[in-house]
């Protein structure tokens, strides 16, 4: 078999080569000596052979046109990793296995679930400023941005303004609040749907 | 969204949609290993993705009895793995191209009534 040393002539390639290969094998680690070895045989094979397709004497550009066609390791092996986990555990009944395939299956679940938490609090956040804003004029005298007597602020709809609080913005808390309201609406959305592109990426096998 | 986007987006869900179908399709008669494999379903399906997110689904395919795959040593460099249909495989294929007919018929019919 040709070592890495063999494959290019051009040392930058050789390094570019290595360190995707050191990610395959990062992605890969959950799974066995054996299947982890026999996933990389099979990616070194197939970048090999696609990067021998390209045109062009660069070695570098044509590697790196290979790998950007072959895709981030991180976000192809998860899948496999966790499918030959899940596959291993049932066979082997080997809990450690079964463990990590669940965690590996549940650490994807587990960021949607935080990031459309902190999406959800955003959105409630944006709400709040809005009925500041709707508020304000109905009881002028507890809603607003406040000053306390500890030096600390608050910015909201009060049942009791505290003793020595003092209430800063008056009527401009309606115009900044509806502004904060949209501003943060419009943020959070279009950062849903760079999420939602970026997981149609993510998803971007069957 | 424009429309040419819209329907750039939708064709693109549409084809990944049938990738299973269109690797067993591929292999029906001829044995591939993981890169011309790829380059076939880029060629013929126009499936634009990441080429590593063949290898989870030939996985899968695998589990579930509808390929195989061997280790072939090449006299040069790495070796190869090549994947080919099993029984399995083919009587699944033969309910998929069935469905897919039935399905092309629907929507043919819906087509000629809008």
């Amino acid at each position: 078999m040709n070592t890495t040393n063999d494959l290019f002539t051009e040392p930058h390639a050789t390094t570019i080569w290595n360190r995707y290969c050191d990610q395959v094998l990062h992605a890969s680690r959950p799974l066995s000596e054996h299947d982890s070895q026999a996933l990389l045989l099979e990616i070194k094979d197939h970048l090999y052979s696609n990067f021998e397709q390209q045109k062009g004497s660069n070695e570098v550009t044509r590697l790196q046109v290979a790998i950007e066609q072959m895709g981030n390791p991180d976000e192809f092996i998860r899948p496999l990793v966790t499918d030959l986990l899940f596959a291993d555990a049932a066979r082997t009944l080997n809990p450690r296995t079964a463990f990590s395939g669940l965690v590996l299956h549940l650490s994807r679940g587990l960021k949607a679930v935080i990031v459309s938490s902190l999406f959800g609090v955003g959105y409630l956040l944006s709400v709040a400023f809005l009925l500041v804003a709707v508020l304000k004029p109905f009881s002028p005298d507890t809603v607003g941005l406040f000053a306390n007597a500890g030096g600390s602020f608050t910015l909201g709809i009060l049942d009791a303004v505290p003793k020595g609080s003092t209430e800063l913005l008056g009527y401009w808390v309606i115009p900044l609040s509806l502004a904060l309201a949209i501003l943060l609406y419009v943020v959070l959305t279009k950062g849903l749907r760079v999420l939602r592109t970026n997981k149609k990426e993510l998803k971007s096998g069957p | 969204m424009d429309t040419d986007t819209k329907i750039t987006k939708w064709e693109s869900q549409v084809r990944k949609g049938v990738f299973d179908f269109v690797i067993l399709l591929c292999i029906e008669d001829e044995t591939f290993y993981g890169y011309e494999l790829m380059r076939r379903i880029k060629d013929i399906a126009k499936i634009d993705v990441a080429e590593g997110t063949i290898y989870p689904l030939l996985n899968r395919l695998a589990k579930e009895g509808l390929v195989t795959s061997k280790w072939v040593e090449k006299e040069s460099g790495m070796p190869r793995k090549y994947y080919q249909i099993t029984t399995q495989g083919r009587q699944t294929l033969a309910g998929m191209k069935q469905s897919w007919r039935d399905f092309c018929i629907s929507i043919d019919q819906l087509l000629e009534h809008s």
